[in-house]
C-alpha cells in the first residue's frame, strides 16, 4: 500500500481539519499523531478528521486517534471523524470505537459539533 | 520470489509495463525455466487497462515458454485483454484459468515495511478475483496486513530471512497460514480483550493489532514446528 500524505488546516484558532488521505496505516500514523498534537499545542480544542477519501485504516491508524482523544475531551474539546466509508466505520464498531468516538455524517455536522455553523 | 498458483510457477504481469519492468518479467520467467516447470501462469489480476506493451510482452513470454516446451496459461485475465486478444486473433495461444473457489496461492515476503506493503497489494489484488463481500474483503486485507506487520516487528528477523505465506481459498473460507523462522510467538495466548474507555485514558497508542485480529479472525492457530519455523494460521468464513 502506498500510504498518503497527511494533510491539514486551521478552520479557526480553535479547531483544525485533517484529512487522510486514502490510507492511515504504520507508514503515516505518527505523521497524524504529529498533526493532531503540534495543533494541540497550537491551542486547538477541536480536531476533524475527514475520513471521505480513506479506503484502508490499520490498528496504528487507530491508535492515532484513539491515543489522543482524551486529551481534547479534558480540555472540553474533541476528535470529530466524519464522512466515513463503509468498511472503516466497520473497522471502528469491530473495536467497540463507534460509540465511544464522536462520528459525524458530513463535515457540516463536524463543523456544528464544534460549536461552529450555528 | 516464491509464487505459485495451484502448485503451478507464477508470473505476475504488472499493470505498468516499463522497460525496467520487460527486463524484470523476463528474468522471472528465465528464473523459472531453470526448474523445469511443465507450466507457468501469467496473473493478469493486476491489468486494469491492456496496451500493446501488455500484448508484447505475453506474446514473448508465450514465444520463450515455447522454446522451453513450457505451457503458458493466464490466470484472471480481465476482459479488456480477453477482447483485445480476440480481435488480434490471439486467443487460442494464450489458454484461460479462471479463478473458482478452490484455489492456493503461495508467495513470500522481506520482512520490513515495504515487504508488508507489498505483499498486503498483492493478497488484496489476489482475493479481490473472488466474488467475496465487500466487508469480508475490507476483514481479509486488515487481518493480513495486522499479522505481516506483527511478524515483522516481533519476529526478528533479519534481512535475508522471509516470510511465507499462503492462501487458500474454498467454499466458504478463506485460509491464510503464514510461516517465518523468528522468535516463537503464538499470538492464540495472548489476551486480545480491548477497553476503549482505558485504553483512551492511558493514551494508549500501539498495540491494537492483535485485538483487530482477533475480532474480525474467525479462527486463528499457532504452531511452532519441528525447527524453528513458527506457523499461525487465520481462517476466515465469507459465506
Amino acid at each position: 500500500m502506498v500510504s498518503s500524505t497527511i494533510t491539514h488546516h486551521f478552520v479557526n484558532d480553535v479547531t483544525v481539519l485533517i484529512d487522510p488521505g486514502t490510507t492511515l496505516d504504520n507508514n503515516n500514523a505518527h505523521e497524524m499523531l504529529e498533526v493532531i498534537t503540534t495543533s494541540q499545542a497550537k491551542g486547538c480544542k477541536y480536531v476533524i478528521i475527514d475520513m471521505a477519501r480513506l479506503e484502508f485504516l490499520s490498528s496504528a491508524g487507530v491508535g492515532s486517534i484513539l491515543g489522543t482523544v482524551e486529551s481534547f475531551r479534558e480540555q472540553r474539546g474533541d476528535i470529530i471523524l466524519c464522512n466515513l466509508p463503509a468498511p472503516i466505520k466497520y473497522i471502528l464498531q469491530v473495536l467497540d470505537l463507534a460509540d465511544f468516538l464522536t462520528i459525524r455524517p458530513n463535515r457540516e455536522d463536524a463543523l456544528t459539533a464544534c460549536g461552529m455553523n450555528k | 520470489m516464491l509464487t505459485e498458483i495451484n502448485n503451478k510457477q507464477r508470473v505476475v504481469v504488472p499493470e505498468k509495463i516499463s522497460d525496467q519492468a520487460v527486463q524484470d518479467l523476463s528474468r522471472q520467467i528465465e528464473f523459472l525455466l531453470l526448474s523445469s516447470p511443465t507450466s507457468i501462469a501469467l496473473d493478469c489480476s493486476a491489468l486494469e487497462h491492456v496496451s500493446s506493451k501488455h500484448v508484447n510482452y505475453l506474446w514473448q513470454a508465450r514465444q520463450r515458454c515455447e522454446k522451453a516446451g513450457v505451457a503458458v496459461f493466464l490466470y484472471n485475465a480481465p476482459e479488456s485483454l480477453i477482447r483485445v486478444l480476440d480481435l488480434l486473433d490471439l486467443t487460442d495461444f494464450f489458454p484461460r484459468e479462471k479463478p473458482d473457489h478452490a484455489l492456493t496461492v503461495t508467495d513470500d515476503f522481506e520482512p520490513n515495511v515495504n515487504g508488508v506493503d507489498s505483499a498486503t497489494r498483492q493478497f488484496y489484488q489476489f482475493i479481490r478475483a473472488f466474488e467475496l463481500p465487500a466487508l469480508t474483503l475490507t476483514e481479509l486485507r486488515t487481518i493480513f496486513y495486522e499479522v505481516a506487520t506483527n511478524i515483522v516487528a516481533h519476529a526478528g528477523l533479519t534481512a535475508g530471512q522471509r516470510v511465507t505465506y499462503t492462501v487458500r481459498v474454498t467454499d466458504p473460507l478463506v485460509e491464510v497460514t503464514f510461516t517465518d523462522s523468528g522468535r516463537p510467538f503464538d499470538p492464540t495466548s495472548t489476551a486480545s480483550y480491548l477497553n476503549v474507555r482505558e485504553a483512551a485514558k492511558r493514551g494508549q497508542k500501539r498495540g491494537f493489532g492483535l485485538a483487530l485480529i482477533h475480532k474480525l479472525a474467525d479462527n486463528i492457530t499457532y504452531r511452532r514446528k519441528v525447527g524453528t519455523v513458527n506457523e499461525l494460521t487465520i481462517t476466515k468464513r465469507w459465506k
